[in-house]
């Protein structure tokens, strides 16, 4: 028997209840100066004017000043437009994608549902190159194909146009990160309801219309929300497609009023505020709807059935397959293509192939350094992200501290604000605090916004995993001797592995993509491949940031695979 | 069974005949907890002996778990004391809490709580490692214990490939491997199908007597509570209604909340007529005030005309006794409904307007519609005040 030491009668227990109490007071604290600090600053920095001696006060000349500049109420209605617009077009067309890939007997669903996932994934800036070499007005290969049959002049297709950026949103990530939502709550639904319907005399589009969708209300509700919510935050596609037609939106606008000569943080700090506030209202309404949780559940005796699609499989097959291919496979095909072209989109040229691109661009340390830079950023925010978050998570699921709620709050928080504020938040405290100042321009500055912007998605996928965990996991590794540190090492982390690694493989791939909320915070020296990419759309220089778009898809491809492959590896052992 | 496990785990006497003699190992002092404005668990104390076999018993929310919880270490109680032997393990006016890791106790929970990502052996071998045991010593240790409850050759398993069974000898081999001096056992049963219920009872059973570590048992299932424990303490709102042995419990229930919740029991109202000799006789208001004798008495100080209840199990009422019509404790009824159980009838028995349920034995001649007369022997009868 084990001896039982007179020693081990420790009164010390009190002290660690405080140790770890003190712990999560630090992870509070940590928290709210990454996320709070930054939005408070921006707050107080719009009542701040400087008074042409140098003197600061507090007043509203930001505030009426913004108004009367021109170009901030267009780029707000411009938002506004922009935003309705994708959404009446590509909300239809999710439910109906999401409808027909997990309720009906398309051909082929595992094939299509995989190509969705590739283009949420996907970063939007190599995808929009692609279009731009096939819709450009003057030399993009729609067009030219269209001219070249019809026998006209010019091709009628332009994407530097408002409906080029509408068609820029479609492609990119406007329908597939619907359908991603919006399919799991479809596949959940029971057939039985619909089944019922059927049986009621109503044909299956009745079904649809009267069953399903009212259904599905609420789970639509939200994910329109979230879509409004992430179409707010666009920022790459109106920075590459806006400026040649003078078309602003508000991120972009920001964006510029930063760079101006003489930046105008006053103005750029109320126009994030303004569309904060705007969106305010959804994030109420979807923190309401999801804390009512009213959606259908899956009920124990659940089963779902398919609906026969009879002869309408294949034009059904045939449209969402086509859809797949022309949000993924097109558009990347021809950005390579378009790194090896001597000039993006000249065919009639003497020499049409050339490998200079490569060449020239594999030797210049700009981009070696930017390459640098992502792996850099990418996979140390991937590793400090599992870390972070399972803790975030833990204590927000597990532990008995009281302001876990404000824990939960703070990591709800950057989903719904828009990364270019965020950065310009990132920018006032990173410039404006003494402490913070030596790390601008560093790599650590770009980690750090990274970390903040994959909180929400990281802290929930581990969080929806430990809620499944049931406690007396943790408690049997109590009782048979395992300390709390070792209990979170040796029985947390591995159960949680396969939750941690899709965390890790999300955070990076987003590191690695991400734009918008670096945009403000990036200098020549921390870089990366993402916003290399983008400084050349912008300057024109299509070929070489063809180059360093298939270098983000080449990593992030790379990593998506390889977690993959780990998974399965790790996945025999925990599947059960 | 090796020398290492058997050396410390053979006691002297059978455990449980007699406890009396037995020290003390776990001792609650006064256990209060509160979840909330609820009160889960109400000024508790228990006494554990060693080498015992422990039973906490109620229906679901009386506090058993929450106890158990709080001997573990899951929990912290809001007032009282726990010692093991004479260490104090928690007080929470003295600021003492010794965490779950520390306090030495093997546990097998309700869901068994088996690792998805460990092997039968890492799980087992688990508590050694936690407590830096050298790797050759947990080899050794975790091939005995496994052989200890029958998993000998299965190490390698992953454990989400184990059956039920197969689960609960993992949770119990990990509980045992450390040698603690305590084994707690959280509705260790109520995951299994009855057949397997019934065997894991008795490999059980035997098992503590092989080992004889102390086990402390929560279940609400009273069949396995009597058939397994030395001495059962019955939980009812926090606060124990009964401890002792099974028999005493069953035979001689001190509170009409443990005579209803350990096996049936028919109640009758009635009224006290006077006292005769150790008897009591009663009037059945309801039964056309036919007057018996009653052997026990749980009425503190009987009082001609008091209103009381009368108790009887049914296994003791006697269906048509031939030779016992001399008796004065009987009743006259009609058979309303005969179930056949395999191993007896359970029959209704319709008595004026009152039904009463008796067993009867399997080689009786009944059936439905037939006239019987039912025997209430005097020592099986008792008293209650209302």
């Amino acid at each position: 028997m084990a001896a039982i030491d007179e020693k081990d009668r420790e009164p010390i227990h009190r002290l660690k209840i405080e140790a770890s109490t003190i712990f999560y007071t630090l992870l509070l604290a940590v928290l709210g100066v990454l996320v709070i600090y930054p939005l408070a600053l921006l707050v107080i920095n719009s009542f701040v004017i400087t008074l042409p001696n140098g003197q600061e006060r507090i007043g509203l000349g930001n505030w009426v000043m913004a108004w009367s500049q021109p170009g901030i109420v267009r780029a707000l209605v411009n938002t506004l437009n922009r935003t309705v617009v994708v959404m009446l077009i590509t909300f239809p067309i999710s439910i109906l994608f999401a409808w027909l890939l997990t309720r009906t007997d398309i051909p082929g669903r595992a094939f299509l549902d995989f190509f969705m996932w590739v283009a949420f994934f996907l970063p939007s800036l190599p995808v929009l190159m692609g279009w731009i070499l096939l819709m450009d007005p003057d030399y993009g290969l729609c067009n030219q194909a269209i001219a070249g049959l019809f026998g006209l002049k010019k091709g009628p297709l332009n994407i530097y146009t408002f409906w080029g950026v509408v068609w820029a949103h479609v492609v990119t990530r406007g329908v597939a990160a619907k359908y991603i939502f919006l399919s799991a709550a479809f596949r959940n639904l029971d057939s039985s309801l619909e089944e019922a319907s059927r049986i009621a005399g109503r044909n299956q589009l009745g079904t649809l219309l009267r069953i399903i969708v009212p259904i599905m209300t609420p789970a639509i509700l939200i994910t329109l929300i979230i879509s409004v919510v992430h179409s707010l935050q666009s920022f790459e596609i109106e920075r590459v497609l806006g400026p040649p037609i003078n078309f602003y939106v508000y991120s972009t606008k920001v964006y510029q009023l930063i760079q101006e000569e003489k930046a105008q943080y006053g103005a750029a700090t109320v126009m994030s505020i303004a569309v904060l506030l705007t969106m305010l209202p959804f994030i109420l309404w979807q923190q309401y709807l999801n804390a009512k949780r009213s959606y259908t559940t899956v009920t124990s005796h659940f089963k779902a059935t398919v609906t026969r699609l009879g002869i309408m499989r294949w034009p059904a097959f045939i449209f969402v397959c086509g859809f797949c291919l022309t949000v993924t496979v097109v558009p990347i095909t021809f950005m390579i293509m378009g790194s090896f072209m001597n000039l993006f989109g000249f065919f009639n040229i003497e020499q049409v192939w050339t490998l200079d691109h490569w060449r020239r661009v594999l030797t210049d340390p700009i981009l070696i350094k930017s390459l640098l830079n992502t792996i850099k950023l990418a996979g140390s925010a991937c590793l400090l992200g599992m870390l972070w978050y399972a803790i975030l998570a833990y204590v927000s699921v597990r532990s008995k501290y009281r302001a876990r709620g404000v824990i939960d709050f703070f990591t709800w928080l950057p989903a719904v604000v828009p990364g270019i504020i965020l950065g310009l938040g990132l920018l006032w405290m990173f410039l404006g605090t003494p402490f913070f100042r030596p790390l601008y321009g560093t790599i650590y500055i770009l980690i750090i916004a990274v970390l903040i912007g994959s909180t929400t998605t990281g802290v929930q996928l581990i969080k929806s995993n430990m809620v499944q965990l049931g406690n007396e996991l943790e408690e049997a590794s109590a009782v048979a001797g395992g300390s709390l540190p070792y209990t979170f090492r040796r029985i947390i982390m591995p159960i949680l592995a396969p939750a941690l690694l899709s965390v890790g493989t999300l955070t990076f791939i987003h590191a690695a993509k991400d734009v918008a909320t670096i945009a403000m915070l990036v200098t020549g020296e921390n870089r990366p491949l993402a916003m290399l990419q983008l400084d050349y759309m912008v300057d024109g220089n299509y070929e070489s940031a063809a180059i360093a778009g298939s270098f983000i898809i080449l990593l992030t491809i790379g990593v998506a695979g390889l977690a993959k492959l780990v998974g399965k590896r790790v996945g025999i052992r925990i599947q059960s | 069974m090796s020398g290492a496990l058997s050396k410390p785990m053979i006691r002297d006497g059978e455990p449980g005949a007699q406890s009396s003699g037995k020290k003390d190992i776990l001792r609650l002092e006064g256990i209060s907890k509160y979840f909330g404005r609820t009160k889960a668990v109400d000024d508790l104390s228990l006494t554990i002996k060693e080498g015992e076999v422990f039973t906490l018993l109620g229906p679901s929310g009386c506090g058993k778990t929450t106890t158990l919880r709080q001997i573990a270490g899951l929990e912290q109680p809001n007032a009282g004391k726990i010692y093991f032997r004479d260490r104090l393990l928690v007080s929470p006016a003295e600021n003492i809490n010794i965490p779950p890791h520390k306090r030495q106790m093997g546990m097998v929970f309700q869901s068994y709580a088996i690792w998805p990502h460990l092997t039968i052996f890492e799980t087992v071998a688990y508590p050694l490692k936690a407590r830096n045991v050298p790797a050759s010593e947990i080899r050794r240790r975790v091939k005995e214990t496994l052989e200890l409850v029958g998993l000998q050759g299965m190490e390698d398993r992953p454990g989400p490939m184990l059956s039920g069974g197969q689960q609960q000898r993992v949770a119990v081999a990990r509980a045992l491997v450390y040698e603690p001096e305590i084994l707690l056992l959280d509705e260790p049963f109520s995951n299994l199908d009855v057949k397997l219920r019934e065997q894991m009872r008795v490999e059980l059973k035997l098992l503590q007597r092989r080992v004889g570590v102390t086990v402390i048992l929560v279940t609400h299932d009273q069949l396995e509570a009597l058939s397994l424990s030395d001495r059962i303490a019955v939980m009812n709102l926090g606060k124990t209604e009964q401890v002792g042995a099974p028999k005493e419990l069953y035979e001689k229930p001190k509170t009409a909340f443990v005579r209803d919740f350990i096996g049936k029991c028919i109640t009758l109202p009635a009224e006290i007529e006077g006292v005769d000799g150790g008897l009591v006789r009663v009037t059945l208001r309801a039964m056309a005030g036919v007057s018996w004798k009653a052997g026990n008495s749980c009425v503190s100080q009987p009082t001609k005309g008091q209103k009381v209840t009368i108790a009887i199990r049914p296994e003791d009422i006697a269906v048509n006794v031939p030779g016992s019509e001399g008796d004065q404790n009987y009743l006259e009824g009609e058979i309303d409904a005969l179930l056949f159980m395999g191993d007896r009838f359970e029959c209704h028995v319709k008595i004026g307007e009152e039904a009463i349920l008796v067993y009867a034995p399997r080689d009786r001649q009944l059936e439905e519609g037939m006239k019987v007369r039912l025997h209430f022997a005097p020592e099986v009868l008792s008293v209650w005040p209302l």
